[in-house]
């Protein structure tokens, strides 16, 4: 099967990008020609982590973006919850969760359908050391075939990983550089007056891997020793107690 | 002691450049025929895991061998191997065959290229057997063992004068290339293999590419490239290899 020309053009444009902008403006003309209407492109942070630093791109309005970061809802969205335990894309009416006992979930897509995002394509991101990214698109996903999943699903990557990309080389000086969801969790422990063997028990790490988890915040956050790292962390609103 | 044998390279002085230091005991060797003496063992040993890893864990039975190591028919004396170590350990690798000689991607993959090279087949290879030891990638992190071997990669390209690289992977790959900075061009549509959406693409190998992925992963320049050729630039090599 011959690749798609469009989708070539695009993602060789995807590439040259330099800012979050340009490719802004590609995924919208993008993803218009399969029926979708908008997008946002995330990392997904642990739980009771505000997801706002992770956020690489968003096409969603300003009114439902403040709501839904504000609000913590991206741990209570069983799309957000069902990226960690699939590869593959879905449909957003795939995500499972218990409409009845389920009250928080139900209350995440019950508003997004009153602010007109009822349906929708997730495409799970899978990185390197096992962080959770997601592309999400806004629209019908029903009138969408196989090769136009498998298409989404190849900008997708190439959209989260340019984006990535600029976000490495662009945030070695600033303030506001995320961090991994983990390193936020061993974070919050350290915080919390846990030592590393501590840490260890509690999260199932190797005490090696929660010593690594700091060091890597701390040059992430160019800080100078663990309890600097954990008050600019906190500063940061990277993690909450 | 490590070894190089990097014959077609002239001035030996420049290979033995490429065996640096990485943290405190990392090392990537370049190995190719004729395999030092030296080299022997430490081929042998990533032939073992190859077979560990390719068939025992993640499956692929076609090329499963009865004495337990991965052999193909493109293990031959134009394959080129970067085997990175750890201490005494063999921890990744990766092998490269040249696109003029019998590789990979143009036999067993060649159902998933319908578009042209980028280039005439002498300025590139074919990336394979890319690996990092399992119990090396633990933790939610880019392991320091992949970052330098997707350096050491791109380093040895522009060193052996590629202009692109090719390999067959799950499309994930094709994430993780992008954002090291690589750009990366499908050469067809994916096509699902053992039930995984499997793409074959080139990545250009620049300076670029280089200083992109050294940036993005953290890892020191060398200065190796000071002592190279310049003046090549033009489409990279790819780095994420399952196959």
């Amino acid at each position: 099967m011959q690749v798609n020309a469009d989708l070539m053009t695009t993602i060789a444009k995807l590439q040259e990008q330099q800012d979050s902008s340009g490719i802004c403006e590609i995924m919208y003309r993008a993803i218009g020609n399969y029926g979708f209407e908008s997008f946002i492109i995330s990392g997904l942070p642990d739980r009771g982590v505000d997801v706002r630093p992770f956020v690489l791109l968003s096409g969603w309005s300003d009114e439902w973006y403040e709501r839904y970061t504000g609000l913590g809802y991206v741990h209570l969205d069983p799309v957000a919850r069902r990226c960690f335990s699939t590869t593959l894309p879905f449909d957003w009416s795939e995500a499972p969760y218990d409409h009845e006992a389920d009250l928080p979930a139900r209350r995440v897509m019950d508003e997004a359908r009153d602010f007109g995002m009822a349906d929708g394509f997730c495409v799970p991101i899978h990185m390197e050391g096992g962080m959770q990214g997601v592309v999400s698109l806004v629209g019908d996903a029903t009138q969408i075939d196989d090769k136009a999943r498998l298409e989404l699903h190849m900008l997708a990557l190439y959209a989260h990983g340019q984006l990535r990309f600029l976000n490495s080389s662009r945030s070695d000086r600033s303030i506001k550089r995320a961090i991994t969801s983990r390193e936020g969790e061993v974070l919050k422990w350290v915080a919390a007056g846990k030592t590393a063997s501590e840490i260890a028990d509690i999260t199932g790490l190797s005490q090696r891997t929660v010593n690594q988890h700091c060091e890597n915040a701390q040059k992430r956050l160019g800080t100078n020793n663990r309890v600097h790292t954990v008050v600019e962390a906190i500063r940061h609103k990277l993690i909450s107690l | 002691m490590i070894f190089t044998n990097i014959a077609r390279l002239e001035g030996r002085a420049l290979l033995r450049g490429v065996i640096k230091r990485l943290g405190a005991a990392m090392k990537v060797h370049v190995v190719r025929a004729p395999v030092e003496r030296c080299s022997i063992d430490l081929l042998e040993r990533n032939y073992r895991l190859r077979h560990t890893i390719f068939v025992d864990m993640q499956g692929w039975e076609a090329i499963r061998r009865p004495d337990q190591r991965d052999v193909d028919d493109f293990d031959t004396d134009d394959a080129t191997h970067l085997l990175l170590t750890d201490g005494d350990e063999l921890v990744g690798g990766s092998r490269f065959t040249p696109l003029e000689k019998p590789n990979l991607l143009q036999t067993v993959f060649s159902g998933l290229v319908q578009g042209n090279l980028p280039a005439s087949p002498s300025l590139g290879a074919d990336w394979t057997r890319f690996y990092v030891r399992p119990d090396r990638r633990e933790g939610r992190r880019r392991a320091p063992e992949s970052a330098a071997l997707f350096c050491a990669v791109m380093e040895y390209a522009l060193l052996e004068g590629y202009a692109f690289i090719t390999f067959v992977s799950t499309i994930y790959m094709l994430e993780h290339g992008v954002s090291l900075g690589w750009r990366i061009t499908p050469l067809g549509a994916p096509a699902i293999i053992d039930g995984k959406p499997t793409v074959a693409a080139w990545i250009e190998v620049s300076e670029e590419a280089l200083a992109n992925v050294r940036r993005s992963t953290g890892q020191p320049a060398l200065g190796l490239l000071d002592l190279a050729p310049t003046g090549r630039t033009g489409p990279a090599i790819p780095v994420l290899s399952r196959y």
